[in-house]
């Protein structure tokens, strides 16, 4: 009994000094390697940059350009933090965290996580012929009927796009962003 | 021996610092650019990690849930599914021979593992012959597997009967996920040889598919007393396709797969006539397969509907027994939100059939059985106060030929009092059902020769289900982003547990001369209460270092009823360690490297007279190039053979340490 309880002391103090000095090791700052939201939520800022909007798309002159997160929200604060301080051709960029697919109706892009797979069809029907950007975290989302969808590919982001899907909401997207994404194709 | 012990740890710790100190430029590949610099080309290029996924996922349910992701089980160096549930807090997991395994959740640690459930891909492969899991049988190209998710607690009400410690899902990629050319290959000390390959694509744009093969041979297990009996050698190969139509929001998956091989295992084989005892080694024949149809379709206004249909067979030839079975299984769920409200309902059908023949020692009686379930669930979840109180209620209603009616409830209520904390709080019911060896079971074991006295187990069919009340409170909090707590406590109240009681002792004429019987007949006479707690901390205190440290405590508590003469009692109480700790850590070096570190306790098992253990696995990868994953692991680094679970056939084996190589090509 005296030997176990002393191989226990023996392991855990290993492990702690282990850890504690882990710890220490100064962080370059600036060079942690991102984590896959930090990267999704370039990609949206990217997708405001390179799709077009035609004005109506907006309530006002002046309206924000809203980045809207449907249902659970993956990036915490990666998002918010990314998009700080940016604009889209004048206007603010805001995000906004929202419930309900009708509520997306406001915003120029809704992103819908994982959790969202089951209601896919309420969005698209709920965003029909409007020029909203739909961006959607689980593959199968573009052959669905949305607008753009995250893959991983080994350990990097990449995208779907479906531009039948984007042509009829009346947005364009630049062939920049079109070239380097795998098409998905356009539904009949 | 102990200052061996010590001194290997220290000269890995050592190792480890040095290897880390001398990384200052880990990170320095994503270059010091901020990300929303970089073009979108660039933008491609960037390696992620995923952590934040996962923490996703485990803040929105209310029960005590762990994923086992893709890049643990990678970085674990496990080469099983069940060796991957080690890093589970407050799962044990103890090995008894080179093909077999005890498991156990919150309690009840058995080569069996009774009280558990665990499905692959949404079919279960918990046998309704001896209640449990033959977890040699269990398998798949682990690069495949997408998580395994971990429920420690009841799960009787969305997942049926015997879902009563916990429930085990493995969880394979979709086919769209697993394009491309896959090689995997190896071998070591232990994990002698093993090699597999996939091959994934699409079939015009939206039939995806996958084909793999794989096989393996392993060394058996190490024995003071005897030769090694439990080599260990399996060949696996299966498909899955998924076909998402363009236009509809329909999901087709169909999926199956076929096994054949053997494992060495030693049995005491009992006869009727002197010498009445001896003992079998012999490879038992392993061999099944199963074939499952999935459809998945979203309605409009966000309500969801799952069809699902498997057909599973499996052949076990045994030591005294053959076993050959059938099962059938038919699965529809529904979701629909409404409001705040979205419930969930389905119904479920299962006829399961075996045959099974036996040594003249051993009766299941009648030789084939088919038994039949059906079941029916209701769960609604409520969100309320903007997403910060979930409230969920619901039961499950089942039917089976054995115990009759089930009904096994739940109340569930989860609260985020603030962002980044989630408190929950559950009271569930579930139920353990009988199986054939507690309904058709006769064996005999010779337990003195001099007089011709044998011990009867006899299953009469008078079992009833065992029952738990689980009342379950956890809490979970993520003070900064790479930081997190998970907390889970549980007291389950156990009733009608299994009891083997002690009969009066009647002479039996056999053809050889009388011999004298002492019945053991399989009732339900224990109570049991069991409560302990589970510990859990991931944290990021570098980007290219992951460390997580659990540690879980239990206590088991069986008391037999009034005027029972059970004698099992004390052998379930110490079936499972009191105290478990896991420390990992996965380390991303430079030019490629990975440094994966896992040190374990285990406290002492003391009805397998096993003594407590701390040992140790490493693993260091080496993405050679970005196609191409070299990796060398070794296991229970910090001694050259322990115990774990038991024995087989009354021999104590114990693991040795292992090493492997292993490489991975991918294009």
């Amino acid at each position: 009994m005296v030997t176990s309880s002393r191989r226990l002391v023996a392991g855990l103090l290993a492990a702690l000094v282990w850890s504690a000095a882990l710890r220490t090791v100064p962080t370059a700052a600036g060079t942690r390697t991102p984590t896959e939201y930090d990267v999704k939520a370039v990609y949206l800022l990217n997708f405001a940059r390179f799709v077009e909007w035609p004005d109506a798309g907006f309530a006002t002159a002046t309206a924000p350009f809203a980045i809207c997160v449907l249902g659970s929200d993956p990036f915490g604060s990666t998002l918010d933090e990314t998009l700080a301080g940016e604009t889209i051709a004048g206007r603010n960029l805001v995000t906004r965290r929202i419930a309900h697919p009708t509520d997306a109706t406001t915003c120029q892009i809704v992103f819908t996580g994982a959790s969202e797979t089951t209601r896919l069809p309420a969005i698209v029907d709920a965003l029909a012929g409007r020029p909203v950007l739909t961006v959607g975290d689980e593959t199968a989302f573009t052959q669905r009927g949305g607008m753009i969808s995250f893959r991983l590919e080994q350990s990097t982001v990449r995208i779907d796009v479906n531009p039948e899907a984007i042509r009829r909401s009346g947005l364009s997207m630049s062939s920049q962003l079109l070239r380097l994404a795998r098409i998905v194709s356009a539904q009949p | 021996m102990r200052e061996i012990r010590v001194r290997h740890t220290v000269a890995i710790v050592v190792a480890l610092l040095a290897v880390v100190r001398s990384s200052p430029g880990v990170a320095e590949e994503t270059g010091s650019r901020p990300l929303k610099a970089l073009s979108v080309d660039e933008l491609m290029q960037v390696e992620v990690t995923s952590v934040g996924k996962k923490a996703q996922h485990l803040a929105e349910a209310a029960a005590a849930v762990y994923v086992i992701t893709q890049e643990d089980i990678r970085r674990s160096g496990a080469t099983t599914l069940v060796e991957a549930l080690r890093l589970v807090p407050g799962v044990h997991v103890g090995r008894m021979s080179a093909d077999d395994w005890a498991v156990g959740i919150r309690g009840f640690s058995s080569r069996l593992s009774r009280s558990m459930l665990v499905l692959i891909d949404g079919r279960s492969v918990y046998t309704p012959l001896f209640a449990g899991v033959y977890w040699q049988v269990q398998d798949t190209l682990l690069e495949d597997v997408d998580r395994i998710e971990v429920i420690r607690g009841p799960g009787g009400t969305l997942w049926g009967a015997n879902a009563v410690t916990g429930v085990v899902n493995i969880i394979t990629k979709s086919a769209a996920d697993t394009h491309g050319q896959l090689v995997v290959g190896g071998g070591g000390s232990e994990e002698r040889a093993f090699g597999g390959a996939r091959q994934g694509g699409v079939v015009g744009d939206d039939l995806h598919y996958r084909v793999y093969g794989k096989a393996f041979d392993r060394d058996g297990a190490f024995s003071r007393n005897t030769r090694d009996f439990d080599g260990w050698h399996m060949g696996q190969g299966g498909f899955r396709t998924d076909w998402t139509p363009p236009s509809g929001p329909d999901h087709v998956t169909l999926q199956g797969d076929y096994y054949d091989g053997a494992a060495g295992e030693r049995a005491v084989r009992t006869t009727i006539d002197p010498p009445s005892i001896g003992v079998s080694i012999r490879d038992v024949d392993l061999s099944g397969g199963n074939v499952l149809g999935r459809w998945e379709h979203a309605f409009a206004g966000g309500s969801g509907a799952a069809l699902q249909l498997y057909y599973d067979r499996t052949n076990r030839r045994d030591v005294n027994f053959l076993e050959d079975r059938d099962t059938f299984d038919l699965d529809f769920q529904h979701r629909v939100p409404l409001g705040v409200h979205e419930f969930i309902w389905g119904l479920g059908y299962r006829v399961s059939s075996g045959r099974a023949e036996t040594i003249p020692s051993l009766v299941l009686a009648p030789s084939r059985r088919t038994n039949h379930l059906v079941s029916g669930f209701l769960q609604d979840e409520v969100v309320l106060l903007d997403d910060r109180l979930h409230l969920i209620a619901g039961s499950k209603l089942e039917w089976n030929d054995y115990s009759g009616v089930e009904v096994q409830p739940n109340v569930r209520a989860l609260v985020i009092p603030a962002p980044g904390h989630v408190v929950w709080a559950a009271i569930s019911r579930a139920v353990r059902t009988p199986s054939r060896v507690e309904q058709d079971l006769e064996a005999d074991t010779l337990t003195d020769p001099s007089t011709r006295t044998f011990a009867r187990l006899i299953g009469d069919g008078r079992f009833k289900s065992e029952k738990v009340l689980a009342y379950e409170l956890g809490y979970r909090v993520q003070p900064q982003r790479d930081l997190s707590f998970d907390i889970a406590t549980f007291y389950n109240a156990y009733q009608d547990l299994l009891s083997a009681e002690l009969g009066t002792p009647f002479a039996e004429p056999a053809p050889s001369g009388t011999r004298t019987i002492i019945p053991v007949t399989l009732r339900n006479r224990l109570r049991g209460d069991v409560y302990g707690i589970e510990l859990a901390v991931e944290a990021t205190p570098t980007e290219w270092c992951r460390l997580s440290a659990s540690y879980a405590y239990l206590e088991v508590e069986l008391s037999p009823d009034p005027g029972s003469r059970d004698v099992i009692a004390h052998s379930e109480e110490g079936a499972s360690p009191h105290n478990q700790v896991v420390l990992r850590s996965l380390l991303d070096l430079p030019y490629h490297l990975e440094l994966d570190t896992t040190l374990r306790y285990v406290d002492n098992v003391p009805a397998q007279s096993v003594g407590d253990y701390v040992n140790a696995d490493l693993r260091l990868g080496w993405h050679a190039t970005p196609n191409l994953e070299i990796s060398l692991v070794g296991q229970n680094l910090l001694e050259g053979h322990h115990a774990e679970f038991g024995s087989q056939g009354g021999v104590p084996l114990e693991i040795q340490r292992g090493v492997y190589g292993k490489a991975v090509w991918r294009w």
